[in-house]
């Protein structure tokens, strides 16, 4: 599955460098993104709490909420969004903490921009793949356990509306 | 001359030589056989007068030539006659008072055998008188020797003891005489002495031995010398003569430990010398070389009958720092000198702290010197990759973090430079077409200098530093196999063979697996590269692996471009490249050599200038002390690796 007309990658920028900010959604929206962008960890938690994305693209380094925090923050709220770590400091730490929180990828700035565009395509489809799949297991769990089809009509259809929302 | 009263007064009638013999025998005598020779009548007087000469000497007082002449004086109590002639017998009684004893011939051999008898008597008292003399000497000796004496009888008992034995044995005399060994000295030590003096006793001969008794307390070395009495073929009994020897035994043993100890001294000085693995050597004070330790044979790899005579000072580097060092130590007594290069025979730099010590002989005058040359060689260079990690340690934390604040520009920099590169593609129409090419052209080549500079800002990160390196267990085949896959792409390309000469059973240990990582694909693309430049062979990248006790080890050898020599030692040094402007930053080797020196581990190369390279990692199993594993990150699960690493400096 890509990015197209019906199903636009969702993407979040949070950087303090409003400059790269700009013209990074500049040019993903470009190329067929739905992109938000926060200047600040604590705006990207505000936004991720009203509107759902695919994939964040979370600077490591900020002033208040560092990344870590940030992609702490924005899992609880959507456990199924994707992370990808940018930053221009190459400590191991962060990057073995970005490892351990399960980032999708750690970038180090500057980036090549093909590279960076289609690590988003593939942690987009990462996520659906693994959505799909989870939605899978529930329908079949749910298949098995209850025993009253009309339970699992109005089970499946919640599930549904659940995932579907997303 | 002195007469006694009870002296018995003789008078004297002969003639010649006879008379003269007699009066000579009888005057020394005199006294002796009680005589007082009142006459001597010489009836046929010789012509030499010597018989009246004698009895002038003696101080006869009637002296004469006739029988008529004894009238003079008083009648003696013996008259004793030399001549045989009845006829003057009878003359000379007719003169003597009557009852007169006469002596004479043939009654004169009487006379001689009374003189022999008193003479003989006279020895008797003097031998006598000696030998009572040396009985009280020897019992004086026997008394106040320092030797313990004693007696016992043919029963064993102490008959006798001097004063020193019973100071010897610490008893008084009353105690010991009458009484045997057992009962006065107990044990082990009575056993030993009574069983000697019964062979002595047995043996009828003089015995030596030597043992300790048991005297107050304390257990005494002596020496015993029996000798058995023996009278009229009968054993009566024995003489002991006992000496303490403690004090002798004692010195004795002193000096035979003092011997081992120099002895052992003396030889461990020598396999010091001989063994030490410090080169020793020995000159005459002209510097020529004596002797030549086997420390020095294997440092310098000379033997020292290659050596010996020749001149010290080519076994340096510098022959006249050899020199300066002789003139000093001769006049000072000692010198020493740091960090002297020496030759050794295959050419290998040798470095020595040397210190030079002169030696004098009895008269004063310069012997020999004495050259001691530690090895430093190993310590030197650990020193240099201590200076040269803290150097880049230094220069790493400012440039990592000045690479931080250019990433930020840098991204955005590249970032607007792609997104006019995309306007200009995507306003063809409004441009003619020199422009357009200029200005696309103009981006590619921005785009291009901030990947330079990228690569340099990524690489400069890798010296940042963490507080402890992440240690975790390794499996070494397999990270190097993660090593060719991440360098899969450039391998490919570039049509490399790789042999992979893995050791199956290396152990697993502990390392920062991250930075190996980085270690090992910087020396893997540093070997691509090498083999790039020698286009026309097929390049061969050959791994092995392999371990020790304590270590394992990574050959990396490529069949490239080589290393020349002169570019050995700064191949790790900070912003040293050999690769063309633009394509080396200088921070690959020098980044390992960091990583691998704040491992523990070590790298070294070999290369042959036109044909290969060669480099080697050594890991230590065990990681050193301060770098600690830490658990928060000792299980994170597998994600993969897509791409290229970002750590890997690339």
């Amino acid at each position: 599955m890509t990015a197209d007309q019906e199903h636009p990658i969702r993407l979040l920028i949070v950087d303090d460098e409003e400059d790269l900010v700009t013209f990074l959604a500049h040019r993903f929206r470009k190329r067929g993104m739905e992109v938000a962008t926060a200047l600040a960890g604590e705006d990207a938690v505000e936004l991720a709490g009203r509107q759902t994305f695919d994939v964040a693209l979370v600077d490591l380094k900020m002033p208040g909420m560092d990344g870590i925090q940030v992609m702490e923050k924005l899992r609880e709220l959507q456990p199924f969004i994707e992370i990808i770590m940018l930053t221009g400091h190459g400590s191991h730490d962060s990057a073995w903490e970005a490892g351990r929180l399960q980032a999708f990828r750690y970038l180090l700035k500057p980036y090549d921009f093909e590279e960076l565009f289609d690590l988003i395509t593939a942690a987009t489809e990462h996520r659906r793949r693994h959505m799909q799949e989870e939605f899978d297991t529930r329908l079949s769990d749910l298949m098995s356990s209850t025993t009253s089809p009309r339970d699992i009509i109005e089970e499946s259809e919640k599930l549904r509306r659940e995932y579907e929302q997303d | 001359m002195n007469t006694n009263r009870t002296d018995i007064s003789t008078a004297l009638i002969g003639s010649g030589p006879e008379l003269c013999n007699l009066l000579a025998a009888l005057s020394t005598r005199s006294k002796l056989l009680h005589l007082n020779i009142i006459a001597c009548i010489d009836l046929g007087p010789s012509p030499d007068g010597r018989t009246k000469e004698l009895a002038g000497q003696i101080g006869i007082p009637i002296v004469g030539t006739h029988l008529e002449d004894l009238r003079r004086g008083p009648g003696p109590d013996l008259a004793v006659l030399t001549i045989a002639s009845d006829d003057v017998a009878a003359a000379l009684r007719g003169i003597l008072p009557p009852g007169t004893p006469l002596l004479a011939s043939p009654h004169l051999p009487l006379l001689q055998g009374v003189i022999r008898l008193v003479e003989e008597n006279r020895a008797l008292r003097m031998d006598s008188f000696r030998l009572k003399e040396t009985r009280l000497r020897l019992n004086q000796f026997v008394e106040t020797a320092s030797l313990a004496i004693y007696i016992k009888d043919a029963d064993l008992r102490f008959k006798k003891v001097n004063r020193h034995a019973l100071r010897l044995l610490g008893v008084r005399e009353e105690d010991l005489i009458g009484r045997r060994n057992f009962t006065v000295f107990g044990g082990s030590g009575a056993r030993w002495l009574h069983r000697i003096e019964q062979e002595t006793l047995k043996m009828r001969r003089t015995l030596h031995a030597t043992g300790s008794l048991p005297i107050r307390g304390a257990e005494v070395h002596v020496k015993v010398t029996l000798f058995p009495i023996i009278e009229n073929g009968l054993v009566e009994g024995l003489y002991g003569l006992v000496e303490d020897m403690t004090q002798l035994f004692e010195s004795e043993q002193k000096r035979r430990q003092a011997d081992v100890q120099l002895n052992e001294t003396q030889k461990y000085l020598r396999e010091v010398l001989e063994n030490s693995r410090d080169i020793i050597f020995l000159t005459d004070p002209q510097g020529h070389i004596l002797s030549f330790n086997s420390g020095a044979e294997n440092s310098l790899g000379f033997s020292g009958g290659e050596v010996e005579g020749s001149a010290a000072h080519n076994l340096l580097v510098q022959t006249e720092v050899f020199s300066e060092m002789l003139q000093t130590a001769l006049k000072d007594g000692h010198t020493t000198r740091y960090e002297v290069p020496f030759r050794s025979k295959d050419g290998h730099p040798v470095v020595c702290d040397v210190s030079m010590t002169l030696i004098e002989g009895p008269d004063g005058k310069p012997l020999e010197m004495v050259c001691l040359c530690r090895d430093i060689t190993t310590r030197l260079r650990l020193k240099n990759d201590l200076i040269r990690a803290e150097r880049l340690a230094a220069v790493g934390q400012m440039a990592a973090g000045v690479a931080h604040e250019i990433n930020n520009p840098l991204a955005v920099i590249d970032t607007i430079a792609g997104m006019v590169e995309e306007t200009i593609e995507d306003e063809m129409g409004r441009l003619d077409a020199p422009s357009r090419e200029l200005l696309l052209n103009a981006m590619h080549r921005l785009h291009a200098q901030v990947q330079r500079v990228t690569t340099i800002t990524h690489s400069l990160l890798g010296f940042v530093r963490k507080a402890d390196p992440g240690i975790r267990e390794i499996d070494l085949n397999d990270l190097l196999e993660e090593c060719l896959y991440v360098m899969g792409v450039e391998i490919r390309r570039s049509g490399t063979r790789v042999v992979r000469l893995f050791e199956p059973k290396i152990p697993r240990f502990s390392s920062d697996p991250m930075l190996l990582e980085q270690v090992f694909v910087n020396l893997i693309k540093n070997a691509l590269d090498a083999m790039a430049e020698v286009p026309d062979r097929e390049s061969v990248l050959e791994i092995t692996t392999n371990f020790s006790a304590n270590s394992v080890t990574v050959r990396i050898q490529d069949n490239g471009i080589g290393i020349k020599s002169e570019d050995r030692d700064k191949i790790f040094n900070l912003f040293h490249t050999t690769k063309p402007a633009g394509y080396g930053t200088g921070l690959g080797l020098a980044i390992v050599h960091d990583i691998l020196y704040r491992l523990g581990g070590s790298i070294r190369l070999a290369s042959e200038p036109g044909q290969w390279t060669r480099f080697v990692v050594e890991l230590p199993l065990q990681p050193p002390a301060p770098l600690r594993p830490d658990p928060s990150i000792s299980n994170i699960p597998g994600r993969g690796r897509p791409g290229k690493d970002p750590f890997s400096g690339q």
